[in-house]
């Protein structure tokens, strides 16, 4: 006997005289028993099966067992994961910049989420992370005294100013500007030595002329303040117009203003009506232009980027400075091929299409700057200076600051002790902080804290700091869901916000906590409509979908470069699965569109390059924006069976393996996690397994017993979702084997099925499967537990009165709320 | 890409490295360490040097194999170490290509995963004020996702950019130290009312959550120890160097040679005061256009990297990579004039690795990975050429594990690798 006492097969033992159902593990192990029993995989071949009634005997006991015995609930307390950590400290301090610092420890992930109380553990290292944000976001609030500012001088020549990609070059001292874009790297310059420390008003004197203008227009030259430590990628409306000036004449003037520089700042010029501006039209005219006038220079850029026969060559030497000096080397030559050197011509056509592109734009942007930067017309810098502090001013930050203690705590009276002020906010503050209402005695021992500090001669404020130092790491603020049993309705406005926006409950919310409604079932509801998400960047959807269907998992694989497939490709692919399931949750699908919808979200150059449909595509604002694409019922495409985010997160970015796809739709899709793989077992790669067929490679694999019985049951799903490559594209043969791919398969249920379109349509007649999946992996996140076995049957329960009332996404949502499974600790 | 941030939010704000430098600098964890234990040898100190956009692999690998390799034209910067460095060809992780190759550099072939520095520093770097300290010039922009060292657990260590930071960080000063001291103190007093207030929390729960509980209990009693410790060591002598550091940071891509002279410069005085035994430095790269010998290069850094093979471009990025590498070389000169306690020159007991996760930046390939082992008592001065398509072709995972085992540790693996390079390389 395998799971005798004695031999205790997979560490199983069953020998018992009768079943303690009141504890939760025997009811987890017979649990496993009924289901393994039930779905025909014990006992294993070689031995005999269980005959019919017997097998259904065994299950109905067992089902009723766990039925009677297995209460609901059961949740632990739940720390909170960094993201509602986050969120949570956001709110609690109005404070929406604050982020965890760099280095901060991760989450584990439990049951597939990364919310689950399981995994949630809290290591010394993360209560250090604690400690050490705490004292963080105290210092923001009350920041150690600092020196008086330091009066400064900086001089800032040209030759200590940024060259960024072309926006600017240096000729004997000067710098100069000539382009317009709103990326300051190829438009900005500033000086890399100005370092503001003291937020105030400072004298800003730069000496400026024209070099080589066009016409009498004055160039308008525009002074911004940024963040020094801001990236080089920042576009310009992120900065502050300080001053524009007017440069009128081709021998240096000097211009002297006073302008607020906060903190940290720069000054950050640029020219604001340069007539090389980088965008795909601009750079259309311009070179068009060019050609027009000067046949020789549009052969040379013919010749630089194609080769004799047509086919393109790489942009990469045409970068820079050097894609510059190139052309003209071109132009001087005496061979140059002049045969397609007409505006009109196949050759320019090519061409021109290179240059209205973002690729083209990058790079050949670059290289007419130069011209300009040769021949001008260009802007010109010879000098920048800044002197101050001539006051000191509030800057963002103390004014954010003030603005933070004022909602903190308000401003003390004069004849108001400091005790019973810091008792007032500590009234106020601790419920926020908590969650839920405290007792005197909390506040007074926090109150404590406070008086200690100052009986030891320290101030009001130093009080306040080391207050809130330390009501961050108190557990009351740390975790969530502290009172065992069914939630009242203080932790039921948690648990519904941490859920539905992964952030504390608002004020409404905690109002109707407050007023003991919200366990009313109407006004759940009702919060619970005002809560759901309603964008596909919305906390809940980016968080729960990209655990879900693992497409969180894009960020980190990287298809290889035969897919030609960009990091915006991979963007567009994430965005569809969150958009997508956005709208099912808004309009309140029926569940089936889950599986085979007549519509899908990506860009149309995406639909048309992975998705094959007939789309207008273009490399325009409307070519590349996700939108709202039909699409045909019962097709390829479409659904979580046929996205490209699924096919290249059950991928690994250069080859497909059909047990792990076939794993995931069990899991994922219909809820029937198969046990880890044994040790020591090799990947299954078909389409790179060069001369056996993969069918021969797997028969191998599924011929032992022992791997047969998950691998009869894995594999038909893997293998029909075969015609994907690791992109989501269709293919009909395995590279390298080059044999056509076979899709066909048998599924457990002895359904045949040809290709994914067969498997849709079973799990759309199969739907409430799915549904019960999608159920149990939503109140798993919220609830912060994988279900049990009660709740699971009232979450059955609940898809099938779902399913009659017209089987609504939304509404399953907002009846799984109301649920007992989702109600109890 | 994500929108500009405010300073403040974009964690590289000057005040809040201070305070990073403070906080981590009222962190050195002197717990009760054996007596010192560094292997007969005497090596006991990690450097590792990498480029995000990888080295010019044809102007940094010799003709020749063996000794008296004709120095290649990348390596000229170096020729007066020749005796004190080895160059490295054909190794690599067997690791995925791409962008995030950046990572595989000191991870072995999962990028993000367990670094070697910080395997070391796990092992060693208690010994230490600072078990690892890592570096990075010409960022000026998170590069989240792009760091070289990450813990057992997988978390990217944060790096510091600011030379005035490490400064502190490494001779805090007087002023630094009575805050540091003032915030611990309170904060560890406090504590015994959060505490009171927890166990008055956990007494009205079930056994299963005060079970879930106990992790916080015995975390605080962790940090409360690591204040205890850190009190006490907070006023023990700090070795004031005479260095002057420049005016204001030079924290602009433009100047990621300048911020790299001086962040080696720190290293040297690190490495020399006993402040680290472990120490990544990661030189970045964006658009930024250098003047090198007083000649503005022919494009941005990172275009120069997409060189398509275009002769003038690689010149240029050829010059740049010098530049780079004349840095290096004034930082092995420092190790070997510089002397330690007993009277030996730094380099001696130094391991100084470089290298980068991108093979060819060109094509986001990561095979073939550029590296040279300076110091650490090796028998130097020549080049060896790895034949990466034998079977038993060793890893760059294998040369890691030689250069732990010469650090005194008993490690056997790392990554994929499981062998040593000690019959080539010792």
């Amino acid at each position: 006997m395998c799971h005798s006492a004695a031999v205790q097969q997979a560490g199983v033992n069953l020998e018992h005289s009768s079943i303690d159902w009141s504890a939760e593990e025997n009811r987890a192990l017979w649990e496993r028993v009924r289901n393994a029993v039930d779905q025909k995989r014990m006992p294993p071949p070689p031995l005999d099966p269980l005959v019919d009634s017997e097998r259904q005997e065994l299950v109905s006991f067992l089902s009723d067992g766990l039925a009677k015995n297995t209460p609901f609930g059961g949740s632990l307390p739940r720390r909170l994961n960094s993201a509602e950590y986050e969120a949570t400290i956001r709110d609690l301090f109005d404070y929406p910049q604050f982020e965890l610092p760099m280095g901060f420890p991760p989450d584990m992930t439990s049951h597939g989420f990364d919310n689950v109380a399981e995994g949630l553990a809290l290591s010394p290292p993360l209560m250090e992370a604690y400690a050490n944000t705490a004292w963080e976001v105290a210092d923001f609030l009350f920041p150690p005294p600092r020196a008086e500012a330091k009066q400064r001088s900086w001089d800032s020549p040209p030759e200590d100013m940024v060259i960024s990609f072309s926006a600017s070059t240096l000729h004997d001292g000067v710098m100069r500007l000539v382009s317009r874009s709103i990326d300051i790297m190829r438009s900005c310059t500033w000086p890399s030595r100005v370092e503001i420390m003291d937020s105030g008003t400072y004298r800003i004197t730069l000496t400026a002329s024209q070099f080589r203008p066009k016409s009498k227009e004055p160039m308008l030259l525009e002074v911004y303040a940024r963040e020094i430590t801001a990236s080089d990628r920042s576009k310009i409306q992120a900065f502050r117009l300080l001053k524009t000036i007017e440069v009128t004449s081709e021998s240096p003037e000097t211009f002297t203003f006073e302008a607020d520089l906060y903190e940290g700042q720069t000054p950050l010029i640029r020219w604001e009506n340069a007539e090389l501006d980088h965008t795909p039209e601009k750079l259309v005219e311009l070179y068009t232009k060019r050609f027009r006038e000067n046949p020789r220079y549009l052969a040379a850029y013919q010749t630089a980027l194609f080769n004799e026969d047509g086919s393109r060559k790489s942009l990469a030497r045409l970068r820079g400075r050097n894609g510059h000096l190139v052309i003209h080397e071109l132009i001087e030559d005496e061979s140059l091929d002049m045969s397609h050197a007409t505006l009109d011509s196949e050759r320019t056509k090519e061409l021109m299409k290179i240059i209205d592109s973002v690729g083209g734009m990058q790079n050949l942007g670059d290289t007419l700057a130069h011209e300009y930067h040769d021949n001008g017309p260009a802007l010109q810098l010879h000098a920048l200076k800044v002197e101050g502090p001539l006051k000191i001013v509030d800057g963002p930050k103390d004014i954010q600051r003030k603005e933070m203690r004022l909602s903190l705590a308000g401003v003390k009276p004069e004849d108001l002790p400091r005790e019973e002020y810091a008792r007032r906010m500590l009234e106020t503050f601790l419920p926020k902080a908590f969650r839920r209402p405290v007792d005197d005695a909390t506040v007074d021992g926090y109150l404590a804290i406070a008086k200690e500090h100052w009986a030891q001669g320290h101030t009001l404020d130093e009080g306040i700091h080391l207050l809130l130092r330390n009501i961050l790491i108190s557990p009351r603020f740390l975790y969530r869901g502290l009172q065992p049993g069914k939630l009242d309705d203080y932790d039921l406005a948690s648990r519904l916000s941490y859920f539905l926006t992964k952030g504390p409950p608002d004020e409404e919310l905690l109002a109707a906590a407050r007023a003991g409604k919200l366990s009313d079932p109407a006004e759940l509801r009702a919060q619970a409509e005002r809560l759901l998400p309603t964008t596909p960047k919305a906390p809940l959807i980016q968080s729960f979908t990209g655990q879900w269907l693992d497409t969180r998992k894009l960020s980190s694989i990287m298809p290889d470069a035969k897919f030609e497939f960009s990091e915006t490709d991979i963007s567009i692919a994430r965005q569809e699965v969150d958009a997508f399931v956005t709208e099912i949750l808004n309009e309140n699908r029926p569940m089936t569109d889950f599986i085979d919808p007549d519509f899908t979200f990506t860009s149309k150059n995406f639909a048309a390059k992975v998705y094959g449909q007939k789309v207008e595509t273009s490399d325009t604002a409307d070519g590349r924006a996700v939108q709202r694409i039909p699409m045909e019922r019962g097709g390829r495409y479409g659904g979580l069976l046929g996205q490209s985010a699924i096919m290249i997160a059950t991928a690994n970015g250069v080859d497909t393996q059909p047990v792990l796809r076939g794993v995931w739709v069990l899991d994922r899709i219909l809820g029937m996690p198969s046990p880890p793989p044994p040790k020591n077992v090799p990947a299954l790669t078909p389409d790179v397994a060069g001369a056996k067929t993969p069918r021969e490679l797997l028969a191998a694999h599924t011929k032992e017993a022992s791997c047969s019985v998950c691998h009869n049951r894995i594999d038909p799903f893997g293998f029909v979702l075969e015609n994907f490559d690791p992109v989501g594209r269709w293919r009909e043969e395995w590279p390298k084997a080059n044999v056509p791919v076979e899709s066909a398969a048998v599924l457990p249920d002895g359904t045949k099925v040809q290709d994914v379109t067969d498997l849709k349509r079973w799990v759309v007649g199969n739907i409430d499967r799915f549904s019960e999946c999608f159920g149990g992996k939503l109140m798993t996140y919220a609830t912060g537990r994988a279900p049990n076995y009660a709740e699971r049957k009232e979450i059955e329960s609940i898809v099938a009165a779902n399913h009659e009332q017209g089987n609504g996404a939304r509404d399953l949502v907002l009846a799984l709320i109301q649920s007992e499974t989702f109600r109890t600790r | 890409m994500k929108s500009p941030k405010s300073c403040f939010q974009s964690g590289l704000n000057r005040r809040h490295f201070l305070r990073a430098g403070a906080t981590a600098l009222a962190l050195p964890a002197l717990e009760a360490l054996p007596a010192s234990a560094a292997p007969q040898n005497g090596v006991r100190t990690f450097v590792s040097v990498g480029t995000y956009l990888g080295w010019h692999a044809p102007a940094f690998y010799p003709k020749q194999t063996g000794a008296g390799y004709e120095m290649p034209p990348l390596l000229q910067p170096l020729e007066e170490h020749r005796e004190h460095f080895t160059v490295f060809s054909g190794l690599d992780h067997r690791a995925p290509n791409g962008h995030e190759a950046w990572c595989n550099y000191l991870t072995g072939n999962v990028p993000g995963s367990y670094s070697v520095d910080q395997i070391i520093a796990d092992e060693l770097g208690q010994k230490s004020r600072f078990p690892s300290i890592h570096l990075i010039a010409g960022a000026s922009e998170h590069t989240n996702g792009r760091q070289m060292s990450y813990t057992k657990q997988g978390v990217p260590m944060p790096e510091i950019e600011r030379p005035s930071v490490l400064y502190k960080k490494l001779f805090m000063s007087q002023a630094d130290r009575a805050r540091a001291e003032y915030v611990l103190t309170s904060g560890k007093s406090a504590l015994d009312s959060v505490v009171a207030d927890a166990k008055r929390l956990q007494a009205n729960l079930p056994a299963s959550d005060r079970d879930k509980l106990g992790d916080y209990f015995e975390s605080i009693r962790s940090v409360e120890r690591r204040m205890n410790q850190q009190i006490s060591s907070i006023n023990e002598p700090i070795p004031q160097p005479n260095y002057k550091l420049p005016e204001s940071d030079p924290i602009t891509p433009n100047l990621l040679m300048e911020a790299e002279q001086v962040l080696y410069d720190l290293m040297a005085l690190a490495i020399q005061t006993e402040s680290t035994r472990v120490i990544t430095f990661g030189l970045y790269g964006l658009g930024q256009v250098f003047t090198i010998d007083g000649t503005p290069l022919s494009a941005g850094y990172h275009a120069l990297s997409h060189h398509g093979n275009d002769p003038a471009m690689v010149r240029d990025l050829v010059k740049l990579e010098g530049a780079h590498m004349q840095r290096l070389s004034g930082f092995l000169r420092q190790l070997r004039e510089k002397k330690d306690a007993q009277d030996r020159p730094l380099l001696d007991s130094t391991i100084v690795l470089v290298g980068t996760g991108m093979g060819d930046a060109s094509r986001h390939s990561n095979q073939d990975l550029p590296t040279l082992v300076a110091g650490g008592g090796f028998q130097h001065g020549r080049h060896l050429a790895i034949d990466r398509s034998a079977n038993d072709a060793p890893l760059l995972g294998d040369l890691y594990i030689t250069l732990m085992q010469r650090l005194g540790m008993e490690t056997e693996t790392f990554s994929n690798a499981s062998r040593n390079m000690n019959q080539l390389f010792s």
